[in-house]
């Protein structure tokens, strides 16, 4: 099983070349380029002209919770594991890796509080071989980034994260054709204030990007409709009166991803009590958005995030093709 | 504020609500049932070839206007639907209810049909 596992990650190794700048940004002058000795970690990636990605070899992963029954802020995952192919104490190296998955970028207080705990979670291993990671939905303030690059300490935002799951996504899936696992997302937010009607803005917006994607109209046409309909979910639960709604659109590998969230409560909740109270055999009135949004998307499902819940749907350029995946 | 554009043909009147059904657009529509229910007319089509979305409030006040139409012993059906809101009808079960036309002369047509049945 370890020795599967490895060899998937040293196919995740391959050098890639990307044109989506860093995965991983850090000081300037200590990018682990090609030929550096960089196997076994995430490398820092050129800044221009391609990059070269190698990931760790782990072994084990966990998250900080052991240790740390006391300390506040986003829980820090510990990944074990050997560089070099070779398993003794000499090349044994840790990496920490704090998420932050809210609406508002890492400050100077998170960027201390990891350094504190990493600080004090570094005592439980042999190694001096400890790499710290911080990754940010909403990356990071000036402040906070110059703070980690002090340190050391590697910062990726949602942008660069995705492009590096993606990367592994597709190195694991081997078969897929090079010509489109290469092709970069695309991506564009937008947010949407609480007014009259702002659900029809994200539904323009999702139709200029469904069209240059080559989705037909009826599909579109779905599309748009599912949206408008978690916009309006979003809003009515966030909560708060002047609360927005935060979208984002992710095409790429002939799919499009639409991330709806708000800054309030669990607006999955609100789906799911106005479906429970609907009738039983005649026509209910109310309820309908997640019937709705799940007939008319291929993919739909809800993530827990700090302060609430994010929907996340997908509409595939061919039909099914998401479904006939998981099958 | 406009209200929605209409048509009075006979016994009969076709409605064109607006490119977005909501709540707001919805109950424009619903007043306007409801004034041409209280004129006499029985039967009501309601054309949907200028609606883009319609949402699931706007869905629940069509549910509402239907009942009420029915609740009457009027005669109400649908014509022009895109094929997305027409998914949208489907999911809600709302194609079983209500008879759905091509375009407003096969509606008008089935409502003649509908009105000499009822007679």
């Amino acid at each position: 099983m370890q020795q599967r596992d490895l060899s998937g990650l040293e196919r995740i190794a391959r050098r890639r070349s990307f044109d989506n700048g860093q995965f991983v940004s850090r000081r300037t002058g200590e990018k682990a380029g090609a030929g550096q000795g960089a196997s076994g970690q995430v490398s820092g990636a050129q800044a221009s002209g391609g990059a070269e990605l190698t990931l760790p070899q782990v072994i084990g992963c966990f998250d900080s919770g052991v240790w740390e029954k006391r300390e506040t802020g986003p829980r820090i995952f510990i990944a074990n594991g050997f560089e070099n192919n070779r398993y003794d104490a000499s090349n044994e190296v840790v990496w920490m890796t704090a998420v932050k998955d809210a609406l508002s970028p890492v400050n100077i207080g998170d960027a201390e509080n990891f350094l504190r705990r990493a600080q004090i979670l570094r005592q439980n291993f042999r190694t001096t071989r400890v790499f710290r990671w911080m990754v940010s939905r909403e990356g990071f303030t000036a402040e906070a980034r110059k703070r980690l690059e002090t340190d050391s300490v590697f910062s990726t935002d949602a942008a660069q994260m995705r492009i590096l799951r993606d990367t592994i996504e597709d190195c694991r899936a081997g078969e897929a054709p090079s010509g489109t696992s290469l092709a970069p997302n695309k991506e564009f937010e937008v947010v949407l204030p609480a007014s009259t009607k702002a659900e029809l803005v994200a539904a323009r917006a999702v139709e200029e990007i469904g069209t240059e994607m080559g989705f037909d109209e009826t599909a579109i046409g779905q599309i748009k409709a599912a949206l408008v309909e978690a916009c309006i979910n979003a809003f009515e639960h966030s909560g708060l009166k002047q609360g927005k709604v935060f979208l984002r659109f992710v095409s790429g590998a002939g799919r499009l991803v639409i991330h709806v969230q708000n800054g309030g409560i669990d607006f999955e909740k609100g789906l799911d009590r106005a479906v429970a109270a609907s009738g039983g055999g005649e026509l209910k009135k109310r309820g309908w958005g997640l019937e709705l949004i799940k007939g008319l998307m291929d993919e739909v499902r809800f993530e827990k995030i700090r302060g609430g819940t994010k929907l996340v749907m997908a509409k595939y350029l061919i039909k099914g093709a998401g479904r006939d995946e998981q099958a | 504020m406009n209200r929605h554009r209409f048509k009075e043909l006979g016994e009969a009147v076709v409605l064109y609500p607006d490119n977005y059904i909501n709540d707001i657009e919805g109950e424009k529509l619903e007043e306007m049932c409801d004034s041409f229910l209280e004129k006499g007319f029985k039967k009501i089509i309601i054309d949907f070839s200028e609606t883009d979305i319609i949402n699931s409030i706007g869905i629940s006040i069509l549910i509402g206007i239907i009942e009420n139409i029915k609740g009457k012993k009027g005669v109400i059906l649908f014509s022009g639907l895109k094929p997305v809101n027409y998914d949208i009808f489907d999911i809600v079960g709302l194609t079983r209810h209500i008879p759905v036309c091509k375009d407003e002369a096969e509606a008008m047509e089935a409502a003649l049909c509908a009105g000499r049945a009822i007679v």
